[in-house]
């Protein structure tokens, strides 16, 4: 391998070795803290779609509230003969979008108005998402229930639909799905707690800015090499070539003996003068053999 | 001959308001009310005994709230049948307006109008089922479950 060969290779990785090393622990470093980020703003954004649901869920049971406030509830202690609450909870049901039931049930609880009307007749199950009692001016205690129990999908209507970022409700004991390419934050929701809200972002859409800063970076390097390569190259030709001009010189003598040949450098540094003793060596053979 | 003029007073009154409503009149004849039809009525245990319209009056309107020991519950038909607007003329004697009128006024005492059932048979089983409640029913359809109060 040439003097100028080894030359340019060494510059370049003189010149390279601090930047790789400062943009592999800086990169790492700022990729851990952008993960890190990026989690803590998907836990932000959770927390708020999460109290946006709870909002959701607290008006729902306002809204039964107001349903249990009415006198028509009165018309249990009729066992809702002319279908008067049943067309009312199936009215507010359709209303509101209910994925779901609302029931009326007595005292005793026994349904005795629902949104599905096959239900009637039977015992309220437990527990139920939402119990809110029935309270009437004729009577001291309550006398019966308003029962809402809602699917997950009610309240899937209301998640953003995004194409970066991805809401899911799941049930509180289902496994969240674990993915390696995307980021995934989730929290049960206050007012339902068997309810999980999840959110995900995917890692490439999350580091898209670093991954272009990366690709930017590796142009950046591409053009550095060129660059320092060609200064190694005329740095390299720069340091060589009047020694090789000397080897030739000095080949050439010594096959032709022809002592009257010079080097022609004219150098004030240490190659310059190399070339002087050089040249005041050969005229001082040349003096010898004549 | 008291058909003939009523009926004849009846359409005669009739193609001079066409406003009114048609039940309305046939209330107001005087043909109608001759006999009652219709009978006040509580629960079959309940301790109120038999009252004059006024008292009746007096229950709707919730003037009276408590009669016996017992808060009264009284109990309208819903909307504006026939039977409800004899009642109202025959034993409350007050127009609609009268009525709008006056639970506008009562709305500020916080009284409201009483609660509606939204038939006879949810009328009478409430009113069986409801203590110190009462409401207006045919009286074919008073069974030994039920106490007339007051027929109109």
């Amino acid at each position: 391998m040439s003097f100028r060969v080894k030359t340019i290779l060494l510059v370049v990785l003189l010149s390279l070795t601090p930047y790789v090393i400062t943009m592999v622990v800086a990169g790492n470093v700022y990729r851990g803290d952008a993960e890190s980020r990026i989690r803590d703003n998907l836990h932000y954004q959770l927390a708020v779609m999460a109290r946006q649901l709870d909002m959701r869920i607290i008006a729902l049971r306002d809204e039964m509230n107001f349903l249990a406030s009415l006198d028509i509830m009165n018309d249990i202690f009729t066992g809702d003969l002319d279908r008067r609450i049943t067309s009312l909870i199936r009215a507010k049901k359709e209303d509101l979008q209910l994925h779901g039931d609302i029931d009326v049930v007595d005292a005793t609880a026994t349904i005795i108005a629902s949104s599905e009307i096959s239900r009637v007749g039977t015992a309220m199950q437990e527990p139920a998402a939402i119990e809110v009692p029935i309270k009437s001016a004729l009577s001291e205690q309550p006398i019966g229930a308003l029962v809402v129990n809602y699917q997950i999908t009610t309240l899937e209507r209301f998640l953003p639909a995004a194409e970066e970022l991805t809401y899911r409700l799941l049930a509180a004991d289902e496994i969240v799905p674990e993915n390696a390419d995307t980021i995934s934050v989730n929290q049960l929701l206050d007012k339902r707690q068997d309810f999980r809200l999840i959110l995900s972002q995917e890692k490439r859409s999350a580091f898209a800015v670093l991954e272009s800063f990366a690709q930017t970076l590796l142009v950046a390097l591409i053009i550095g090499v060129i660059v320092i390569a060609v200064v190694a190259y005329l740095l390299a030709s720069y340091i060589a070539s009047p020694i090789l001009m000397l080897s030739e010189t000095a080949h050439s003598i010594s096959e032709t003996q022809d002592y009257s040949k010079r080097v022609d450098l004219k150098r004030a540094d240490e190659v310059g003068r190399l070339a002087g003793a050089f040249n005041t060596m050969i005229e001082g053979m040349q003096g010898m053999i004549e | 001959m008291r058909f003939v003029i009523g009926l004849l007073a009846a359409l005669s009154l009739s193609a001079c308001s066409p406003s009114l409503p048609f039940n309305r009149l046939i209330v107001d004849t005087p043909l109608d009310g001759w006999v009652s039809q219709y009978a006040v009525v509580a629960a079959k245990d309940s301790p109120l005994e038999p009252l004059e319209a006024a008292a009746v009056k007096d229950i709707f309107l919730r003037k009276t709230q408590e009669m016996a020991g017992v808060g009264l519950v009284p109990v309208n038909i819903l909307g504006d049948p026939p039977v409800r607007v004899r009642f109202e003329s025959k034993v409350l004697n007050m127009s609609r307006e009268d009525l709008n009128r006056y639970w506008i006024t009562r709305d500020f005492q916080d009284l409201s109008p009483p609660s509606t059932q939204a038939s006879f048979e949810a009328v009478r089983q409430f009113v069986i089922r409801v203590d110190g409640a009462l409401g207006y029913i045919p009286k074919a359809m008073v069974t030994e479950e039920l106490k007339v109060l007051h027929e109109f």
